[in-house]
């Protein structure tokens, strides 16, 4: 047993990694569980990946099989629908913990220097995870989402000049059909992974360059210099947590399966009530309540400019907020309050 | 009971939980081969709306059997955690490792 761990090591060096992981500290204070979500996120990705391997075995990503052999999967394959059932809720999952992430990092403000890089590239894995889930909604090509497509496809239109050669490009045509099925399938399975892992890869060395960022009201306080191990202590905690995690994530998969609808009419209307899933609520809340004039400009541009603005205000908040550490900036953090707000009004709203 | 006991304790439960939760849930994995889908025209899947779950009230019992063992393992891998992090947690306060490693005398906290 020793030679064989000796002659692995000898090969990858295991033991430095190790010695590394005991050296490397998580700041211990009243705000460090906000640190798991990290490790979380990698845990549902996990999930995603390995389930998303086991679907495309089964699915066909073209016009006429595309329905059905999601609904083979769901009711031949054995144990089918509950791994569609895991790919489902764990992207949703996915999404709702990188956004957790992302606003635990906001109100500490964890996004100040050094660390400007580190929030980029995690606003840049929200949209890659947004993406995800916009190319996957596609794949079962049921009217629901054929419907929600061809709304979330037209949203480009409206950009003078490029807007229409950006939906052309989106659907691989004029209109929403088979194309875009594999259009949308080779993105969700190669482009988008191999884009995650990229800005992964960079958001983790950040992370490991930079260190943790204690908040300002821990560092100030008497548990100042308090400190975790990674290894093991931290990632036993983690180990906890991913388990619980994978209970629930396994309890809502089985008891909350997703059903499929019937399969897409291209000629059909869109049905009656559409909505996407509920992390493009407020988008599709937002761009119905502009009136479709607005001073003499299309209202959906001027929604769409909005919502571009918006993006690039969360991806610049670091520069936007460059302020030294012992100065707080209250501005910021009332609009990242006010954003949340908003987004959570507007997404209840639209379940309304 | 020692520490070192105790993780044997619950090493053997979660040995014994595994497998009885392999042993129990051997009938989802075991269920008649699918059938060649080849033959099957698009259309006819596409008609209805498809819900996910096994309809039999059989299959749905060893579903929630399965669930049942998968709960019992996070328990049992929960409880051999805690047990971990309390070493590992004493093993740091008394500093061993670090001391080693800087060569100098276990910190005091």
């Amino acid at each position: 047993m020793n030679k064989i761990r000796a002659w692995i090591n000898d090969r990858l060096g295991v033991a430095e990694l190790s010695k590394f992981g005991m050296k490397k500290d998580v700041p211990l204070h009243s705000h460090t569980i906000w640190y798991y979500t990290g490790s979380s996120i990698l845990l549902f990705m996990g999930i995603q990946v390995v389930t998303g391997v086991m679907l495309a075995f089964y699915y066909n990503p073209t016009i006429k099989d595309a329905n059905a052999s999601v609904a083979r999967i769901m009711t031949e394959i054995p144990l089918g629908w509950i791994i569609r059932s895991i790919h489902s809720w764990s992207a949703t999952c996915m999404i709702a913990v990188v956004i957790i992430h992302l606003l635990s990092i906001a109100f500490t403000k964890a996004y100040r220097a050094p660390r400007e890089a580190t929030w980029m590239t995690g606003v840049l894995l929200l949209a890659a995870s947004l993406a995800f889930g916009f190319t996957g909604y596609l794949l079962p090509w049921d009217d629901l989402s054929l419907a929600a497509t061809k709304v979330g496809t037209d949203i480009p239109k409206s950009i003078p000049v490029v807007g229409a050669w950006v939906t052309s490009l989106l659907r691989g045509g004029e209109d929403v059909t088979g194309d875009t099925i594999s259009r949308f399938f080779i993105v969700h399975v190669c482009v988008l992974p191999l884009a995650i892992f990229a800005i992964l890869g960079i958001h983790l060395f950040l992370v490991q360059r930079h260190g943790m960022s204690v908040p300002l009201k821990a560092g100030r306080g008497p548990e100042k210099n308090d400190a975790l191990p990674f290894w093991p202590n931290f990632i036993l905690r983690e180990s906890a947590v991913w388990l619980i995690l994978f209970g629930v994530l396994v309890t809502a998969a089985i008891f909350l399966a997703p059903s499929l609808g019937p399969a897409a009419n291209l000629m059909a209307p869109a049905p009656a009530g559409i909505k996407p899933e509920w992390y493009f609520l407020f988008m599709f809340q937002t761009l119905k309540l502009f009136p479709s004039r607005i001073l003499g400009l299309n209202g959906e541009l001027v929604a769409v400019a909005v919502m571009g603005a918006g993006f690039l205000l969360v991806l610049l908040l670091p520069l936007l907020d460059d302020r030294p550490a012992e100065r707080k900036g209250r501005v910021i953090r009332y609009a990242v309050y006010a954003t949340f707000l908003y987004t959570i009004a507007l997404t209840i709203w639209s379940l309304l | 009971m020692t520490t070192r006991r105790r993780s044997l304790v619950g090493t053997g439960l979660l040995a014994l939980t595994l497998c009885a939760l392999v042993l129990s849930s051997a009938g989802l994995f075991s269920q008649e081969p699918p059938k060649p889908p080849a033959e099957k025209p698009a259309v006819e899947a596409a008609k209805g709306e498809t819900h996910p779950p096994p309809m039999a009230p059989r299959d749905q019992n060893r579903v929630y059997v399965f669930l049942a063992w998968t709960w019992l393992t996070i328990g049992v891998l929960l409880y051999i955690l805690r047990l971990k992090i309390r070493e590992a947690d004493r093993v740091y306060r008394t500093g061993l490792f670090r001391a080693t490693e800087a060569g100098k005398e276990p910190q005091k906290r």
